[in-house]
C-alpha cells in the first residue's frame, strides 16, 4: 500500500471524526431542528457533520487528483511479456556482436501542465553507449539519455488531463569487453504532484 | 575483388554520422576508445537502420540482397527469409513482403537483423556486408561512395 493511500485512510478514519466532534462541541446544528429529539441531539449532529466533511474531502481528494501526474516508465524485452513490476535483464556479448536493445514504454497520466517541461534521464556508463532511433522528444549525449515530456504530450484544445503512451526502442553496444553489469533506472526531477514509475533495467556486459 | 572494413561512429557534439575505415587486424575495442577520446560513440545499424540501408542500395544501386543473418537462430525464419530472398531476385515487389516481415520480427518478436549481405549491380558492381555493430565490409573501389551513402542513411534514421 502506498504511504499517501494510508495517510488517507488515516485522515478519513481519526481526523474527520476528530474535526466532527469538535465542531459539534462548538454549535450543534441539529440543535435547532425541532424533530429531533434531544436525546438524539449529539449522534444525529456526529451524522450530519461527518457526512459534510467526508464530501469535503471528496471534494479536495478530486481536485487534488485533477492537479497531480504520473509518469510510468516500463522497459521490456518482449511485448507480450511487458510487466512493470519486473526488471528485464539485457547482455551485451560476443555472440550478440556486443549488441542488445530493450524497449521502453513511456505512459503520460494526468495533468498537463505538470507533465511539461519535465524530462526524463537515464545515464549510460562509459562501458556501452546507448542508440535510439529517430526521435525529436529524445536529447542523447555521451553518457545521458534525456526525454523531453513536453514533446511527447498531445497538442489538443483543453490541455487540462491527458493520458498518453509512447513505445521506443533503445539499443546498446558495449565499449570494452570486460564482464560488468548495472541497473539502470530513469529518473526525473521530483517535483509536488508529480509521480514517477520505472521497473528498471539489468544491463550486462558478458565476455 | 579486395574488400574494406568500415565503421559506423556518431560525433557526440554535431550528432554527425561518420564512417572510420578500419582494419581487421586492430583491436575493435582499441578503435572503439580511441574513437571516444576524439569525441564520438559507437552507431549500430538497428533493425530500422538495417532495412533503410537495404531499401536504399535496393533502389539506387539495382541491388541484391544475398543473405539476412539473425541474432536468434531460428531455422525455420532463415528458411522463410531465404524463399523471400530468392523471390526478390525475380521480382523486387517482394522486398516489401520482406520488408514487412523484418519490421514486424524486431518490433515483436524483438528478433533483431545480425547481417545483411548485398551484392550493387550498377557500375563495376560492389559487394557489400552489414553487421548490427556498425561495421561494413565493401569492395574497395567503391568505398568511399559507398561510406559516405551510409553515413548519409543512418543519420536520417537516428539522428
Amino acid at each position: 500500500m502506498k504511504p499517501s493511500s494510508i495517510i488517507k485512510i488515516l485522515i478519513k478514519a481519526v481526523v474527520l471524526p476528530i474535526i466532527a466532534m469538535f465542531m459539534l462541541n462548538k454549535w450543534n446544528l441539529c440543535e435547532y431542528i425541532t424533530f429531533i429529539p434531544e436525546d438524539y441531539h449529539f449522534d444525529a449532529g456526529l451524522a450530519l457533520y461527518m457526512a459534510v466533511l467526508e464530501a469535503v474531502a471528496e471534494f479536495i481528494e478530486y481536485f487534488i487528483a485533477k492537479a497531480n501526474a504520473t509518469i510510468t516508465c516500463t522497459f521490456y524485452i518482449d511485448e507480450r511479456r511487458e510487466d512493470r513490476h519486473a526488471k528485464p535483464t539485457i547482455q551485451m556479448s560476443g555472440s550478440s556482436m556486443g549488441i542488445a536493445n530493450v524497449w521502453c514504454h513511456i505512459i503520460l497520466d494526468g495533468n498537463y501542465k505538470k507533465l511539461s517541461g519535465t524530462e526524463i534521464c537515464l545515464d549510460i556508463p562509459q562501458w556501452f553507449s546507448a542508440q535510439l532511433d529517430v526521435n525529436s522528444s529524445l536529447e542523447q549525449n555521451n553518457h545521458q539519455i534525456k526525454w523531453n515530456v513536453s514533446t511527447l504530450l498531445p497538442e489538443h484544445d483543453n490541455k487540462k488531463d491527458v493520458h498518453t503512451e509512447t513505445r521506443m526502442k533503445i539499443s546498446f553496444i558495449r565499449n570494452n569487453e570486460n564482464d560488468a553489469s548495472i541497473v539502470l533506472e530513469p529518473t526525473i526531477k521530483k517535483r509536488f504532484g508529480l509521480g514517477f514509475e520505472t521497473n528498471g533495467i539489468t544491463i550486462q556486459n558478458v565476455g | 575483388m579486395r574488400s574494406q572494413y568500415g565503421k559506423v561512429f556518431q560525433n557526440i557534439l554535431t550528432r554527425e554520422i561518420e564512417c572510420f575505415s578500419y582494419d581487421p587486424q586492430q583491436n575493435y575495442y582499441e578503435v572503439v576508445q580511441d574513437a571516444a577520446k576524439r569525441g564520438y560513440q559507437q552507431s549500430i545499424f538497428t533493425s530500422s537502420v538495417m532495412i533503410s540501408l537495404i531499401e536504399y542500395f535496393l533502389l539506387n544501386h539495382n541491388a541484391l540482397v544475398t543473405g539476412i543473418e539473425f541474432l536468434v537462430e531460428d531455422i525455420a525464419l532463415n528458411q522463410e527469409i531465404n524463399i523471400l530472398l530468392d523471390k526478390m531476385k525475380g521480382n523486387g515487389a517482394y522486398w516489401e513482403i520482406l520488408k514487412e516481415k523484418l519490421s514486424f520480427l524486431s518490433r515483436y518478436d524483438s528478433i533483431d537483423i545480425k547481417k545483411v549481405n548485398i551484392a550493387g549491380r550498377d557500375g563495376m558492381g560492389f559487394l557489400l556486408s552489414l553487421q548490427v555493430n556498425g561495421i561494413f565490409i565493401v569492395s574497395e573501389n567503391v568505398y568511399e561512395s559507398v561510406s559516405d551513402e551510409i553515413g548519409k542513411i543512418v543519420r536520417r534514421v537516428i539522428a
